[in-house]
């Protein structure tokens, strides 16, 4: 596992297929992703390790149980994660990208804004940096 | 006007997409309308009349000034606040902007709604009511 966040400085490498579970080195938007799952019939993004990848929205990501993040660059906060961050305000989530049991690992997010349980949109309120581990 | 003449086909039929100020009888897939005005530089999309589409998701749609709906139905719902989101802080990442809009009679899949305090309060009066009015009176 990373500890430290490191920039992607590869160049532009756009996801050919984000039908599998190990998806990496890759740069692609969120409701691609979600795409690509409806088609097999899912309703929602389970089971996959993101590595090394740019991901970009415009998209809320639904952050549900077993969601990781590590060293990761949640995106451009503007001084303050709360910028990223929307509560639902109902028992469910509609129009959000819901993704379970996936770990994002050294991973950028451009125009992708969260939700999920109030403990996870704490521990990612308690973050001050963009980038987290 | 921008100069088209250097774009590929696909970047012309977006910006064409972008240049459009009505949309009728058709659906409209809110992400691919967003990434098409972000291509073209418009951070929000404004000004546009959608009248009987069906305007799909997966996205949350931050209704910004004089956007309006009319006999719209807004999605599946078992609460009205299901559809709504209250942002944490003064900006908003990851949702589809839209200012000066107006839905006529559209229906959204799969689209959540943002804004500031007062347009949710008034989001949810009116999802309220519009339920109240699809169930029809108490037998």
């Amino acid at each position: 596992m990373t500890d430290v966040y490191r920039p992607i400085s590869r160049p532009l490498n756009v996801a050919r297929d984000l039908g599998g579970s190990d998806i990496r080195d890759v740069d692609f938007s969120l409701f691609d992703m979600f795409v690509a799952e409806s088609r097999k019939g899912h309703g929602l993004v389970q089971g996959k390790t993101v590595t090394n990848c740019r991901i970009q929205g415009p998209a809320v990501m639904l952050a549900s149980n077993g969601v990781t993040f590590d060293a990761v660059n949640f995106g451009d906060t503007s001084g303050d994660m709360r910028n990223l961050i929307l509560r639902a305000d109902g028992q469910r989530a509609v129009g959000a990208i819901p993704f379970r049991d996936c770990a994002f690992v050294n991973c950028e997010f451009y125009g992708v804004g969260f939700t999920g349980p109030e403990d996870f949109l704490n521990q990612l309120r308690a973050l001050t940096a963009p980038s987290a581990s | 006007m921008s100069d088209t003449t250097q774009m590929s086909a696909q970047e012309q039929a977006g910006r064409a997409l972008v240049a459009r100020a009505h949309f009728e009888k058709e659906a409209v897939w809110l992400p691919m309308l967003s990434i098409q005005h972000l291509n073209a530089g418009q951070t929000s999309i404004d000004g546009k009349t959608f009248t009987e589409c069906l305007i799909e998701g997966p996205a949350v749609m931050a209704v910004m000034n004089g956007t309006t709906f009319d006999g719209c139905h807004m999605g599946v719902m078992t609460s009205p606040r299901t559809l709504l989101y209250k942002p944490l802080g003064d900006k908003l990442a990851g949702v589809v902007g839209m200012s000066n809009c107006t839905f006529v009679r559209c229906r959204f899949v799969q689209v959540g709604f943002t804004g500031a305090d007062e347009m949710l309060a008034e989001m949810e009066t009116m999802l309220i009511s519009a339920r109240g009015q699809s169930e029809g009176p108490a037998a």
